[in-house]
């Protein structure tokens, strides 16, 4: 169906789509929320937007390392 | 006491009579007087026409009985080829209101052979537009524009009054919709205009109209496939149409920048399902047209 093969009614299809919902709806709420933050990033100045990026990557560094700790304690219990 | 010839011309009278009714849409009333012609009926030929008969009635308001199931009977009897031919017909029909397409293939297929056996080309005619709609239903486009091309042309040799005739026009219709389904958009679209000039009941021109408003969308003339979505809408009775008209009409207004309007008919459209929380964020994001068989 989805190459345009075979063709159903649009209520049939709707109907289908329907029971796809609740994971449609969290794809959009994530999609305008991503497009959201994306937005405000964009408004910001350059030096901003690279203040921004450093932050980033800090909290990306630091969850990183959170999570390799935790990591390593949790099997160093089961050890 | 009448003698048999007068039995004979009163029962056939009674028959005619009742496919007038049909022909009118009153089938209850058709039902009763089929069943007078039975009761008079002593010949098992005229019995088993006006059977098959009172089966396509029956059909036609989707019930079924004792002359439904007579009907493979009536084909495996093979008393004459139009007894076979009308029976495996109205099975096909029957099949196809029920949406068992494969069933109602089988059985138009029977009554196409049955009319070359036969030698009847205007049996052939009308079976093959039936053969169309459910080759277009099940999305075997090029076969369905195969049977309506084929229709088309052995109703324009013979000699019957094809103005008249509502099948050509529907014919035309679902010709044009399936060239426009198949990429053949300008020869889609003159074949539904020709229909359009020929259909006169409503539920045939909401048809026509709807298709053009898909057609013109597919061509990228907004414009005018709002104006016949909107042609569509305002004759249209059948929820099915309705739902097509206000979705289509949503891409055209949706497509041409106009999302006021575009928001309109997509919320119309979602009234049909209140508990689709989504769909018109989903109708904003995915364009549905290449899935979608409006006739279904």
């Amino acid at each position: 169906m989805e190459q345009g093969e075979y063709k159903v009614g649009l209520d049939t299809l709707l109907k289908i789509l329907q029971c796809f919902d609740l994971s449609i709806g969290d794809f959009f709420d994530e999609t305008s929320r991503a497009n959201s933050v994306l937005d405000k990033f964009r408004s910001l100045s350059p030096a901003a937007q690279k203040e921004v990026e450093s932050f980033i990557e800090f909290k990306r560094s630091m969850e990183g390392d959170f999570d390799g700790v935790e990591g390593g304690e949790g099997g160093g219990v089961d050890a | 006491m009448r003698s048999h010839m007068e039995q004979t011309e009163r029962i056939e009278e009674l028959r005619q009579s009742a496919l007038a009714c049909v022909r009118a849409g009153e089938y209850e009333e058709a039902l009763s007087i089929y069943d007078q012609a039975l009761a008079l009926a002593d010949d098992e030929d005229l019995c088993e026409l006006i059977t098959i008969n009172k089966a396509d009635a029956m059909i036609a308001l989707e019930r079924t009985g004792p002359e439904v199931q007579e009907l493979p009977r009536v084909i495996m009897r093979r008393r004459s080829l139009r007894h076979v031919y009308l029976a495996a017909y109205a099975l096909q029909y029957k099949y196809r209101l029920e949406n068992d397409l494969k069933r109602a293939l089988f059985y138009g297929q029977l009554a196409l052979r049955t009319s070359d056996e036969a030698g009847e080309p205007s049996w052939r005619r009308i079976v093959l537009l039936e053969l169309g709609n459910i080759y277009e239903l099940d999305s075997q486009i090029a076969t369905a524009i195969g049977c309506f091309e084929e229709s088309l042309a052995i109703g324009e040799e013979s000699a019957e009054n094809r103005d008249k005739d509502l099948s050509h026009s529907y014919a035309l219709e679902n010709l044009g919709y399936c060239l426009l389904l198949d990429g053949k958009t300008e020869e889609g679209l003159a074949r539904v205009h020709e229909a359009l000039t020929m259909l006169t009941d409503p539920i045939g021109r909401a048809e026509a109209y709807i298709d053009l408003c898909y057609g013109y969308v597919g061509a990228g003339d907004f414009e005018k496939a709002r104006f016949y979505g909107e042609c569509g809408l305002e004759v249209a009775r059948d929820p099915r149409q309705i739902r097509n008209a206000h979705y289509l009409l949503g891409e055209a207004c949706y497509k041409s920048g106009d999302a006021e309007a575009a928001d309109f008919h997509f919320s119309e459209l979602a009234k049909f399902y209140p508990q689709f929380r989504n769909l018109k964020n989903l109708l904003y994001a995915i364009d549905l047209r290449s899935m979608v068989n409006l006739k279904l």
